[in-house]
């Protein structure tokens, strides 16, 4: 006799890790973020030997030319108690860091958890394809002229943005934008307004760390919204695995083959 | 009578050091040396080839920095499997929307008179889909619990040393697991 539950568990045991293809795509994603992390880490460790390194150097220095003991005496000649003056003053002891030792380990406390992402959280969601039907909105022109950007095709139907926004945008603001297009995008009911939003948050940051992220969502967008064509020209590069070592390159692409089907009928 | 704690093979300590500093390198040799299992937990405990992937993503991005804990009391790939198990807590909401919004899909199709398969797989399928939508409505530590002792078959001892947890702790959340999905699945049915 056996039950759902194990039933179900047996399913689940059959289910594999092998994919060479998710597993190349992974790796690749996982070398681009390794690259756009500073090592923190080893560069705290390098700051504090180097600092340990100078300190120990100048105070080394300092006794060597007779430096340390004039600051010594100007030190203890100043007034104080009789006591403490009657007692003959001890030669200086050469201060722990005196020694030029490599610097201690930074004090960095261990985290139980560990944090990869800042507070906002880059979530997406392929939204299910929506019923066909509603008839296309008219869609702005995409302009004519593409701009070669190499690695990060632009999406055409973005509106054009002006160009000293990004220079002008803070961090702040610019994580403001982009609060405010996952609000929209994942609870708000106005796809428009989150297509509005995502295209904020691009002018402001257009190559910025959720800038994949928000370009993918304004495609789900677009196929919300019915404008299957700027949806297409959006979703294919990502379908092509051009952005960020194939992101959502399987959805992108199974996103395509629905909207092509919908054409058909 | 007292079992001795498995050691890490020395091979790792190096690699474990490297990994200490940050090294990238170390990272992907990591990588390389365990992405399959990591992925395959990972898409066992979400049921999501999506999420699973940002959960190795970024179980592997983290290392760098999980590993200072690394004590070395179970070996490197279990210790991954745990950063895996803290990353994915993120993870898993979305998860299950993906999921629900691949089973509308399905659905529609079927509908439209595209023929559903009855193979074995698609059972398979459809019983682990079942599963995940139960395993939805467990704590991330139960749900981690069971799937690493049931679905994967690793001892008491072994998930113990993954997740950080008593031996004891373990076998509670196993039951207690164990119960709501029972619960959730339905009755039993005799085959």
């Amino acid at each position: 006799m056996t039950d759902e539950l194990t039933r179900a568990t047996e399913a689940l045991r059959e289910i594999s890790g092998e994919d060479a293809e998710r597993a190349a795509a992974t790796r690749r994603r996982l070398q681009q973020s390794l690259e756009r992390r500073p090592p923190g880490h080893r560069r705290l460790s390098s700051i504090l030997a180097a600092l340990g390194i100078g300190l120990g150097a100048t105070t080394a220095f300092a006794f060597a030319t007779g430096q340390a003991q004039r600051v010594w005496s100007a030190f203890v000649d100043d007034p104080a108690p009789a006591a403490a003056r009657d007692d003959a003053p001890s030669p200086p002891t050469p201060p722990r860091v005196a020694k030029a030792e490599p610097a201690p380990e930074p004090v960095i406390e261990p985290v139980i958890e560990p944090v990869i992402e800042p507070v906002i959280e880059p979530v997406i969601e392929p939204e299910p394809v929506p019923e066909p039907a509603p008839p296309a909105r008219p869609a702005p022109t995409p302009p004519t002229t593409r701009r070669s950007t190499g690695v990060r095709p632009r999406i055409t139907s973005r509106p054009p943005a002006p160009e000293t926004e990004s220079a002008a945008a803070t961090p702040a603001e610019i994580e403001a934008l982009y609060r405010r297009a996952h609000e929209l995008h994942f609870r708000g009911g106005d796809p428009a307004a989150a297509l509005r939003a995502w295209d904020d948050y691009l002018a402001a940051e257009p190559s910025g760390r959720f800038a994949v992220d928000a370009r993918y969502n304004r495609a789900l967008l677009l196929v919300r919204l019915g404008r299957y064509r700027e949806a297409r020209e959006a979703l294919a590069p990502f379908a092509r695995g051009e952005i960020a070592g194939a992101y959502r390159r399987e959805e992108a692409q199974r996103l395509l083959d629905r909207l092509s089907r919908l054409n058909e009928r | 009578m007292t079992f001795p704690v498995p050691a890490v093979p020395s091979g790792e300590d190096a690699l474990v050091a490297r990994l200490r500093e940050g090294e990238r390198a170390a990272v992907e040799e990591t990588y390389l040396a365990h992405h399959v299992a990591v992925r395959a937990f990972a898409r066992r405990l979400v049921g999501d080839e999506s999420a699973a992937e940002d959960i190795v993503h970024d179980a592997f991005l983290a290392l760098p920095r999980a590993v200072r804990r690394f004590r070395g009391e179970a070996s490197l790939r279990s210790f991954v499997i745990g950063v895996a198990i803290n990353v994915s807590r993120r993870h898993i909401r979305s998860a299950k929307r993906r999921r629900a919004a691949t089973e509308r899909m399905a659905a529609r199709e079927d509908h439209n008179g595209h023929a559903a398969d009855a193979s074995e797989q698609l059972r398979n399928k459809q019983l682990a889909s079942k599963l995940w939508a139960a395993l939805d409505e467990l704590p991330i530590e139960q749900r981690a619990v069971f799937v690493l002792c049931e679905a994967e078959q690793r001892t008491s001892v072994e998930v113990a040393q993954i997740i950080g947890i008593p031996e004891g702790t373990v076998r509670t959340r196993l039951f207690h697991a164990k119960r709501k999905l029972r619960e959730k699945l339905g009755p039993k049915e005799d085959l």
